[in-house]
């Protein structure tokens, strides 16, 4: 995927102007590929947009912890950081060089036309297995969640179900043009959640607040859960800056609400008394 | 067993030059030595080398148990 990325990139750049020197293909750069002009109907985005958004839209999997899904097979904590290869080479990398290849089919936001134009039939290939392997672990990730709310469905059924929905609602303009607001929306959303997770992991017990109190006191719902979740959220929401760059303090905020909703929720919510009588604390 | 280890050490190799054929045909192209047509030519062919070898490079288990012990006698394949 990479070298398709780096072979399609440099084998259209002639396509682009005459580069004999490092000057020239600057030059290409600034006037032909990263112009400053935005298309129609969409807003122009500086270096540290397209900063925050390389971190932010793989947010839901990394920050969120969605990714828990699957590294809970991991055989090594090592295996966490290949979460880097997906942020250095597969964002910047690839998306300087697929700047190139969409400037060498006249700007127009087509990735099949852009692959196909730049590397043939391999560069078409690339674009489906691409989207496929990017959605494989969150078919799974769905299939895993959808089925806590169908408890009765075999997995196969509900990540089908959730894979057929999701086909089906990805091929409206609405969903694969507004994408990068999609994927901020969601990661935003879920990030509270991967605050909590880390705080009640990490920082709980160093705190004296005792972890897993849902579980152990049989809680129906953690409050402290719920009400940091909806609080950082309204807080992102009045934020009076650009919706990528909300998730980083949102994530401080969420860990401190957590933390304190955690304490006084450990200190004044009792057990049900079912849970108590089954001998948890 | 040789036989299989032999095979997928061929793949492995032929893997890797499919990489570097790709990256050269696309160099070549940018400093004119080959025509576009030919680049996309060579990438496609070199691109089909890569799919159909480096499974047995890097996942020889999927090709069954004989496959998956050859696999651990391979040059280029993690020992652990």
């Amino acid at each position: 995927m990479f070298t398709i990325f780096v072979v399609g990139a440099v084998a259209t750049l002639p396509g682009l102007g005459d580069i004999r020197s490092l000057a020239d293909f600057w030059t290409v750069l600034d006037t032909k590929v990263f112009t400053g002009v935005a298309p129609e109907g969409f807003e122009k985005l500086g270096f540290w947009h397209i900063m925050f958004f390389a971190w932010f839209c793989n947010l839901a999997m990394h920050v969120d912890l969605s990714d828990m899904a699957v590294f809970r097979y991991a055989k090594s904590w090592r295996y966490g950081l290949y979460s880097a290869f997906g942020m250095f080479p597969g964002h910047f990398m690839a998306w300087l060089a697929s700047g190139i290849m969409v400037a060498a089919i006249g700007l127009k936001m087509s990735p099949g036309q852009m692959a196909v134009n730049a590397a043939g039939l391999a560069g078409a290939v690339a674009v489906v297995v691409a989207g496929w392997t990017t959605a494989n672990p969150t078919m799974y990730r769905s299939g895993l969640a959808l089925q806590t709310v169908t408890p009765n469905w075999p997995r196969w059924a509900v990540t089908l179900t959730a894979g057929v929905v999701t086909t089906i609602l990805s091929c409206f303009p609405f969903f694969f043009m507004r994408l990068l607001d999609f994927v901020a929306i969601y990661g935003l959303i879920l990030m509270p959640v991967g605050a909590a997770v880390f705080a009640e992991f990490w920082l709980i017990p160093r705190l004296g607040i005792r972890q897993y109190r849902a579980e152990q006191r049989g809680w129906f719902m953690s409050y402290a859960l719920l009400g940091s979740w909806a609080i950082t959220l309204a807080a992102c929401y009045f934020m009076p800056i650009h919706l990528f760059y909300r998730w980083l303090p949102g994530y401080f905020i969420a860990l401190g609400l957590y933390l304190g909703l955690a304490f006084v929720e450990d200190r004044l919510r009792p057990a049900v008394v079912a849970a108590a009588a089954g001998g948890v604390s | 067993m040789n036989g299989r280890v032999t095979i997928i050490n061929v793949a492995s190799v032929l893997a890797i030059l499919s990489l570097l054929a790709g990256l050269g045909a696309a160099i070549a192209t940018f400093t004119g030595a080959i025509s576009f047509d030919s680049y996309k030519l060579i990438f496609n062919l070199a691109s089909l080398a890569w799919f159909l070898t480096s499974p047995l490079w890097f996942v020889p288990q999927l090709f069954g148990e004989r496959w998956k012990e050859a696999g651990k006698g391979a040059w280029l394949r993690p020992k652990s």
